[in-house]
């Protein structure tokens, strides 16, 4: 694994010491997707449940993803909030969210003048830091690569790969610290990673550029920019060409009680057994149905943990195949399962709770340009319509990978390679036949997969498709979160719809707080759709509301700069 | 469709209209014709802020009567607005700029009950410990403004207005007004029009092209302001806080009821863009300027970018009304420079009776828009916010 970069401290398990990741699972600010950047603190109703005031890192630092990490993590402890703290949220913290004001007797001139007095010790955030730590300033650097690939996944650095080739100058960002993305997470055969590792040096020989932790942040009028965060420099983007392989990430089911502590989605736990070996936890409890189970099986298997399966069928395991009604319970943080399954109740207990979520295609920066985007139930979510070659509505924007849903690290090789030949056409360069070549193995490849070339047809024909009804397996609808930031309900979503007698998204978003929290979106837009679709008749054509950058928060310092002339 | 009235823009002070046009008169039949969706413009692009505290006696006392109709919101509404008043600190550097404050306050503000707090360094120091004072001679307290949750104001007047039977239209833009005669006779929707014997027109950024359609010229222009917001924190910038000193380009940063940070500043200036984009250029003077005053604030998260548009007049203040040049019942309300938000409660109780009772109070005169011609321009300089 020379290439990739060492994980944040600590990362051991071995050691008498918790990591730093199992600590912040505990604590509900769990990841989404599977990078350790994405950290959220749990939303507003949770409170007494969760405040940053229990867990903070000594002098002063905030819990957010970047100090988090460049913290001296030793110092990262959990206190008991405050008791003012707690009865503060406990009689403000349900209405903090916007829409929730707006009910009785939030809306009385009392009930107002009593959350007022509260408020302040209600919001469960903590300040800003005030702590001024000695550290290296960052710097603006300015990128004109000819080819700039955003992704480092398997797809991305073929792309990079057959751009180099073609002698371009080519730049791969990749936001977290190590090369592949998901490839070796769900890679059942486990790759030592040399693989990629040769596939990255080869690059590299031929003159592109990996930039590791580096996050591109989005598309301004002027010009796209991006931010390292380890080694602090702010790059200002000009490219040329612009490759897309960004992926996917997962999001959660909607399920009672699924924003509780240590519940995980399926990346962060291969994650962190593959990348730091832990083994923290002894009963899991795993709910889904994919072929990524048996990458998870394989990792039971070695680590020796118990497992319990629910929903689906996994040999040599605890099972529950067919269940009506899930319902994750605990008091701090997730303790049992209640399901219902052939009219009977049961409990399961498990230290652990894993989903395998939905996979979403990443689009947030693709959303961003204003390009057609076509909503692909199976696919993930909302995908830039493109043709079999990668191209988009823009001449010098191309799309490679499998995005979400499909399983096929062939596709993403050949989709890279095409977008990197592709990019060298549009730059003038004479190609050969190769391109035509790898465009053949996909057709070949669609047509015997009759499930993925149903899906990429409709892309390819610009139809949607639309979700299916769902399976409900909830039955209280305020105890579903579906937007975890702002902790948003599904019955505060009913609730907003019912107040505002609209299904429009941007006024069920001004009016509730959905999408604009922390993620803007990335967790709860495509279940808000689909549950807007199943539930209230409402198709879904075309995105609504307006995606707008920072793709992740980060720091204000890294924008000020002493080199702004760049 | 046929309709008494009909108003042009679902903004908030296009929706304030509607309300009291229905609350004065229920047998009038009101139609709003929104572009986009309700609030489309700076009725949702704003940072969520009210203030009295304005350069001129006319807009103080404007903005004065209509934060009274907003402190009623709740209670005829039942929608909670969330309002806090939490004030609006000015930091001044100049002895110049503090005379003027002085003289202001003196000569109007206090006058209308509105005085402003006038405090020395150690007490801003006392009271503010995060801002960065150097350079600063003392700051000005107005703890008659506040801040509140904008979009409930403008779902609050939508709800209240279809209850009582209006009819509002979203995603309906209106392409052009009818005349014939000198005389309005309806709308066009391209697909069909809808006829009407009144239009008023509260459009925003809009207005200047369905005006253009008409042949009539109104001279407003569409400023662009880029607005950053951070990931929440917990309360702790109490007022809405502005920099005067002129290298600062306006910046002001405030805190949302829901912990995030917002500010923004004046640069640069791109005029007549409608697009809402944002530029990094921008932002990253931005950075810099803000942790310049609030250094506590480098740490901070940014989640998020967008710009919204003021649509500025000459003299910096609304026009409403009409231009009796103009096609008889053809009226106006734009150009509010961004006070759209304050202002509204009071322009539509003002619009409403002005078309329902035919009456044109002494506080509206000034702001017709025959004052261009006339050259009795008011002058207002304190725009921020």
């Amino acid at each position: 694994m020379s290439r990739n970069e060492d994980p944040p401290p600590p990362h051991g398990g071995g050691g008498g010491e918790k990591p730093l990741l199992i600590t912040l699972i505990e604590h509900g600010i769990f990841r989404y997707g599977y990078s350790l950047r994405y950290i959220r603190p749990r939303g507003f109703n949770t409170a007494e449940v969760w405040s940053p005031d229990r867990i903070d890192v000594e002098p002063g630092f905030s819990v957010n993803p970047y100090t988090t990490l460049n913290t001296d993590i030793d110092k990262f402890e959990v206190r008991t909030p405050d008791r003012l703290v707690k009865l503060g949220s406990r009689i403000a913290g349900p209405y903090v969210k916007v829409g929730g004001y707006d009910r009785f007797p939030f809306n009385t001139r009392f009930g107002w003048s009593l959350a007022l007095r509260y408020w302040r010790k209600a919001i469960p955030w903590p300040k800003p830091s005030s702590y001024v730590r000695e550290e290296t300033p960052y710097r603006l650097e300015r990128l004109d690569p000819d080819v700039l690939v955003v992704g480092g996944g398997i797809s991305g650095l073929h792309a990079a790969l057959s751009a180099s080739q073609l002698k371009l100058k080519t730049v791969v960002l990749e936001m977290d610290y190590w090369i592949g993305g998901r490839y070796p997470l769900v890679n059942k055969d486990d790759t030592d990673g040399s693989s990629l590792d040769n596939l990255a040096k080869t690059v590299e020989r031929l003159g592109a550029k990996i930039l590791l932790n580096t996050v591109f942040q989005g598309f301004h009028s002027d010009y796209p920019y991006a931010v390292d965060w380890r080694r602090r420099i702010t790059y200002i983007l000009n490219p040329k060409v612009i490759i897309f392989a960004t992926g996917h990430y997962e999001v959660p089911p909607l399920i009672e009680g699924i924003d509780l502590p240590k519940s995980v989605p399926y990346y962060t736990y291969a994650k962190l057994v593959k990348r730091f070996g832990v083994k923290h936890f002894k009963r899991i409890v795993v709910y889904g149905r994919d072929e990524r189970l048996e990458s998870l099986k394989s990792m039971f298997e070695r680590e020796e943990v118990e497992a319990i399966f629910i929903g689906s069928d996994v040999e040599g395991f605890t099972s529950y195949p067919e269940v009506e009604y899930i319902k994750l319970v605990g008091e701090e943080s997730f303790e049992y399962v209640e399901i219902e399954c052939d009219g009977k109740k049961e409990r399961v207990k498990g230290d652990l709770f894993i989903y395998l979520g939905d996979r979403v295609a990443n689009s947030w920066l693709t959303l961003q340009m204003g390009i057609t985007h076509l909503f692909i139930d199976g696919l993930g979510g909302y995908i830039p319509w493109h043709d079999i070659e990668g191209s988009t509505e823009k001449e010098n924007i191309f799309i490679a990978g499998s995005l979400g849903g499909v399983y096929n690290f062939n596709y993403d090789v050949l989709t890279g390679l095409v977008a990197g030949l592709k990019a060298g056409e549009y730059l003038g360069l004479d190609v050969g036949d190769k391109k035509s070549q790898f465009i053949g193995q996909i057709r070949e490849m669609l047509d015997k997969d009759e499930w993925a070339d149903k899906l990429f047809g409709s892309i390819f024909r610009r139809e949607n498709v639309y979700p299916n009804k769902d399976v409900k397996l909830y039955r209280d609808k305020s105890k579903v979160i579906l937007c975890s930031c702002t902790d948003v309900s599904l019955e505060d979503i009913d609730h907003s719809v019912e107040k505002l007698g609209t299904h429009d998204i941007e006024l069920l978003k001004r009016y509730s707080g959905v999408l604009t929290g922390r993620c803007q979106g990335k967790l709860c837009l495509y279940n808000l759709h689909r549950y807007l679709h199943n539930n209230h008749g409402r198709m879904i054509r075309s995105i609504h509301h307006r995606i707008r950058p920072p793709y992740i928060p980060h720091e204000i310092r890294s924008l000020e700069v002493e080199n702004s002339e760049v | 469709m046929k309709y008494d009235v009909c108003i042009v823009g679902g903004g908030v002070v296009g929706l304030a209209i509607a309300y009291y046009l229905k609350k004065f008169d229920r047998k009038l039949r009101v139609g709003v014709f929104e572009k986009r969706y309700f609030g489309y413009g700076g009725s949702t692009r704003n940072a969520g802020h009210f203030r009295v505290h304005f350069w001129t006696y006319e807009n103080s006392r404007y903005a004065s009567e209509s934060i009274k109709l907003l402190m009623k919101f709740m209670g005829e509404t039942g929608w909670n607005p969330t309002i806090m008043r939490s004030g609006y600190l000015w930091l001044i550097s100049d002895d110049k700029v503090w005379k003027a404050y002085e003289e202001t306050n003196a000569k109007i503000w206090s006058r209308l009950g509105n005085p402003v707090i006038f405090m020395d360094l150690d007490e801003v120091a006392e009271k503010y410990p995060y801002i960065n004072l150097d350079g600063f001679i003392g700051a000005v307290f107005g703890p008659q403004d506040g801040k509140l949750h904008h979009d409930i104001v403008v779902y609050g007047y939508l709800d209240r207005f279809r209850r009582m039977d209006g009819e509002a239209h979203p995603y309906t833009p209106v392409l052009t007004i009818n005349v014939k005669n000198g005389k309005v006779k309806g709308i066009d929707l391209g697909h069909k029009t809808v006829e009407c014997e009144k239009v008023i027109v509260a459009a925003g950024e809009g207005s200047r092209i369905l005006f253009d359609s008409l042949g009539i010229e109104i001279p407003i222009k569409i400023k662009r302001k880029e607005l950053y917001v951070s990931e929440p924190y917990s309360l702790f910038i109490d007022p809405l806080v502005i920099d005067t000193r002129e290298d600062s380009m306006g910046l002001y940063i405030t805190q949302s009821l829901r912990g995030e940070l917002m500010g923004s500043l004046d640069y640069p200036e791109a005029y007549d863009d409608l697009t809402h984009e944002t530029t990094l250029e921008h932002y990253i003077m931005y950075a810099k300027k803000l942790v310049r005053l609030i250094p506590v604030l480098k740490y901070s998260t940014i989640m998020r970018c967008w710009s919204g548009n003021y649509v500025t007049t000459p003299d910096n203040s609304h026009i409403m009304g009409r231009d009796p040049e103009w096609p008889e019942g053809l009226y106006v309300a734009t150009g509010f420079s961004g006070h759209g938000f304050m202002l509204a409660p009071y322009t539509g109780y003002l619009m409403a009776r002005h078309i329902v009772y035919g009456e044109t109070p002494e506080i509206m005169e000034p702001y017709t828009p025959d004052r261009f011609r006339m050259g009795k321009l008011i002058s207002e300089s304190l725009v921020i916010g």
